[in-house]
């Protein structure tokens, strides 16, 4: 880069920084909560990625679009989330696929687990102050109710087998 | 570039961070919210859609601080994130009202575009300010990025292109003439013509 300094020009962009860190700073209780997410740390749990999503399809949009200019009275279609733990040969080892539905200002999480068996499901948010739990039933199945719009990740744990935690998503 | 202190110093916090340490992530907090917050607002987020993102960024970055050692590629690292976050939630917003085209075009969010906003600058500022909003959008939002530098730090190249979606080496002539131009809106000083283009 050629960052030719004109001692002009840093003086204007100092004045627009101090101008922007007075008119439009970042609002305290968004960098409180972003300090405190730190307790959010998943330990030693391993990372399930977002390897599908609904929404982030190309097409997705352009689709849903053309129904809904169809029928504009439709609330929106559940989106569809998977996450995936790939293990060291490349084959799958946990996927946590979750369908969002839509409810007002709430979501319902509906959700299945592969290989499917019971499980106790974490749901952290940083808008709630307490991880809440739910059981996912002898066919890996789970359902949480009230979900706050807003960042989410679940957290899986089953007996004899590692705990697994899914990649912040914004639902 | 190679600016060795900082980026010494950044790549100790991330390291202190990702053993576990607080202090440590509260000053990489305190040192890049305020550019994380610029790009949501480049992004004309509705505040709630901003408040989402600027969260969604911090625990993405938390989620991933043991890869993130490297200070060079953290800045980019964090502009890419938000960004992505951003776009996605705009496209989500889109979808969600699919009848109108033409809200997108003129987004809350842009203090530019705040009318309320001038109210809230000192009179000396009041002639950048109005300056400011005369540049294009394409130039406040290189500037708005740009000009968030932590103390005594330097404005992050790297986290402003990734964030733009810019070329990193177009950044520099950018910046010198969207400089150029609010120099110019300056000295004609407060005119009655919109130049927002």
């Amino acid at each position: 880069m050629n960052d030719a300094y004109d001692p002009a020009d840093e003086r204007l962009l100092t004045r627009l920084g101090d101008l922007f860190a007075r008119v439009d700073a970042p609002p305290e209780p968004l960098v409180e909560l972003a300090r405190q997410s730190f307790g959010l740390r998943a330990l030693d749990a391993e990372l399930a990625a977002l390897v599908e999503d609904s929404e982030s399809a190309c097409d997705a949009a352009v689709h849903r679009r053309a129904v809904a200019v169809r029928d504009p009275g439709t609330a929106p279609q559940p989106r569809q989330l998977t996450f995936q733990v790939v293990g060291p040969h490349g084959h799958d080892e946990v996927v946590i696929a979750v369908q969002v539905e839509f409810l007002g200002t709430r979501r319902r999480l509906t959700g299945h687990l592969a290989p499917q068996g019971p499980a106790r499901i974490e749901v952290r948010q940083p808008a709630a102050p307490q991880a809440r739990r739910v059981d996912a039933d002898g066919r890996g199945l789970f359902v949480v109710e009230d979900v706050l719009p807003g960042p989410l990740s679940l957290t899986c744990r089953r007996s004899g087998a590692p705990v697994v935690t899914t990649e912040w998503t914004l639902v | 570039m190679s600016d060795g202190g900082p980026l010494d110093e950044m790549a100790l916090l991330v390291s202190r961070a990702a053993a576990g340490n607080s202090e440590a992530w509260d000053e990489i907090v305190r040192r890049y919210s305020g550019r994380v917050w610029a790009v949501c607002r480049v992004h004309r987020l509705a505040p709630a859609d901003a408040a989402d993102v600027f969260q969604q960024t911090w625990l993405r970055v938390l989620e991933n601080l043991d890869s993130l050692r490297d200070p060079a590629k953290f800045g980019a690292w964090i502009g890419t994130t938000c960004r992505n976050e951003s776009l996605a939630v705009i496209r989500r917003a889109r979808r969600a009202r699919p009848v109108d085209d033409t809200w997108l075009a003129d987004r809350p969010g842009d203090p530019a575009d705040d009318p309320a906003a001038p109210f809230l600058v000192a009179d000396r500022d009041a002639e950048l300010w109005q300056a400011f909003r005369r540049l294009s959008r394409r130039c406040r939002d290189v500037l708005r990025v740009l000009v968030v530098e932590a103390e005594g730090g330097r404005p992050s190249y790297e986290l402003a292109a990734a964030a733009l979606g810019m070329p990193i080496g177009s950044l520099g002539p950018t910046r010198g003439r969207c400089l150029a131009q609010l120099r110019r809106f300056l000295t004609e000083g407060i005119g009655d013509a919109d130049g927002d283009s």
